[in-house]
């Protein structure tokens, strides 16, 4: 029972990270139609910039602070630089721009930052909470990771529900010629949603960065964990982000708990495919199902 | 002075010509039908004066300015309002965010509740289902939505492409009524095309028919559904 209970604990910690990764995602292709296979170079540089940060000022509070405000610049000039001339053409050249931009980040992070793994702190204490003598796998930090999650989500779904900014931004996602039409500058809302789309992601990527360290590489497998979260959720929907990425961290929590850590990314893969075998529409989507 | 004139408008996709040297005017608080069958030009005729294509020569102006090189997201702002064909409501938002969205780009300002509540009264179906997705809709509700989310600009110009297209008769000529008495009460100028030339005639003062992109006919509604030889040429009634 208390290993049960330990595991779930610790699903929902990676799960809401996996949600936030899918988010990212989503955010893009519901707007875009774009997999943003670069999300995790996006994540590794802005996780790269808080450690400077943190280097300089020694306040993990500050750290966090930029690498938002880095997520969300970086996600705009990104696709005003390079996502914005391929908006139009065929998905393939997008996937290619995606990994070229992936490519050139780690390429920048390896001259800047070098190529060794660097460590990265928690928020607060990793000190699990005690209940009735049982020392639980959840910490302060572990439950600032979840909030903090948790708390984006609820600003997003305010912007998006609440605010004519997030009415123009989903009027363009859902038919964009018509939303011009209406006088939505949809080229400034794509603009927006690759950047908090990136905000998202940095978020992730401070929240994950303890566990895997920062180097290049290091959110690869972050990236596939995002991207299983959000196809098995359906990749049009936030919400279907959030249920995807919280189901996959239990999923992969049990998984590495009682058959073993080894086929954790295994398992992730064989989300991807059952799903896209079985419901390729994912749990929530607002569109028919995808041809894949 | 015309409120809106299209002089010697020239439209080519590739090596294909759309429109061929096409004109027409439509005075304030006038209704002109633009009349054809299908490929004849008429929704190209519409997008090029919104702006949504480019044209390859002449030159669109609304109140006496030119408009022609404006972006779409700007020309609804000079009070050019277009409902689109297939009626282009956002079928995944709601009956009132489908209309807020249409009073974002409000020409000299205006509550926006004020709009709405303008918009309610022309369509009573709408009233009722404000808070539903557009999708759970009929055919007509759906084309009231997509006019009433055009007029939330408070336009001077309304667009109407095909708006009886799948429609029972009856709904038609409800619709092209609440067009006409948005004529009398706020001198609203229209440029509607139509397939259906019968119901577009009933309301329209003018008529222009496109034939392969160009004008075969530019003369008064009442003569042109007088003149027997053109209605059997080109309009099949």
């Amino acid at each position: 029972m208390e290993r049960f209970v330990n595991l779930t604990l610790s699903g929902v910690t990676t799960g809401v990270i996996y949600a936030a990764a899918a988010l990212a995602l989503v955010l893009i292709w519901r707007s875009t139609r774009i997999v943003n296979f670069a999300q995790g170079g996006m994540m590794m540089i802005t996780s790269f910039v808080a450690y400077s940060v943190l280097q300089a000022s020694d306040s993990y509070w500050l750290a966090l602070a930029v690498a938002l405000v880095a997520g969300f610049l970086l996600g705009a000039v990104s696709e005003r630089v390079v996502i914005r001339p391929v908006e139009n053409a065929p998905p393939l050249n997008a996937v290619i721009v995606t990994l070229g931009l992936l490519i050139f980040l780690q390429a920048v992070a390896g001259m800047v930052w070098g190529g060794e793994p660097r460590s990265y702190p928690f928020a607060f204490g990793i000190q699990g909470f005690e209940v009735g003598g049982m020392t639980l796998l959840f910490s302060s930090s572990d439950l600032f990771a979840v909030l903090a999650v948790v708390v984006v989500m609820a600003l997003l779904t305010l912007l998006f529900r609440g605010t004519s900014i997030g009415l123009r931004m989903r009027a363009a996602a859902f038919a964009p010629e018509t939303a011009r039409i209406l006088g939505v500058r949809v080229n400034r809302t794509l603009t927006l949603g690759w950047a908090l789309a990136a905000m998202v992601g940095a978020l992730a990527g401070v929240l994950v960065a303890p566990a895997t360290f920062i180097s290049p590489n290091s959110f690869d497998p972050i990236l596939v964990f995002g991207f299983a979260a959000a196809v098995l959720g359906g990749l049009d929907s936030p919400l279907g982000a959030v249920v995807g990425g919280l189901t996959l961290g239990l999923l992969l929590s049990y998984l590495s708990g009682y058959a073993g850590s080894e086929v954790v990314t295994l398992g992730a893969l064989v989300v991807v495919i059952v799903v896209l075998m079985v419901r390729p529409e994912g749990l929530f989507t607002s569109t028919a199902g995808r041809r894949v | 002075m015309s409120m809106l004139a299209v002089d010697r408008l020239t439209v080519a996709y590739g090596p294909v010509t759309a429109l061929d040297d096409v004109s027409l005017a439509v005075p304030e608080g006038g209704i002109t039908a633009v009349l054809g069958a299908n490929g004849a030009g008429k929704s190209s005729l519409l997008r090029t004066i919104n702006g949504l294509v480019r044209p390859k020569a002449g030159r669109v102006s609304l109140a006496g300015a030119d408009i022609t090189r404006l972006a779409v997201e700007d020309v609804v702002r000079r009070g050019l309002a277009h409902v689109p064909e297939g009626r282009g409501v956002i079928v995944e938002l709601t009956v009132e965010e489908n209309l807020r969205l249409g009073g974002l780009a409000r020409r000299n300002g205006g509550e926006p509740d004020e709009a709405a509540d303008r918009v309610y009264t022309l369509f009573p179906p709408l009233a009722e289902r404000r808070k539903r997705l557009a999708q759970t809709l009929s055919g007509g509700e759906r084309q009231m939505l997509a006019i009433g989310r055009a007029l939330m600009s408070r336009p001077r110009v309304l667009l109407l492409d095909e708006p009886s297209l799948g429609l029972a008769p009856r709904i038609t000529a409800e619709i092209m009524g609440v067009v006409r008495g948005l004529r009398e009460t706020e001198n609203l100028t229209v440029l509607l095309v139509e397939q259906n030339a019968r119901s577009a005639l009933s309301i329209a003062d003018r008529a222009v028919v496109l034939n392969v992109g160009r004008v075969v006919a530019d003369s008064p509604a009442s003569e042109l559904a007088a003149d027997a030889s053109l209605r059997h040429a080109y309009l099949g009634f």
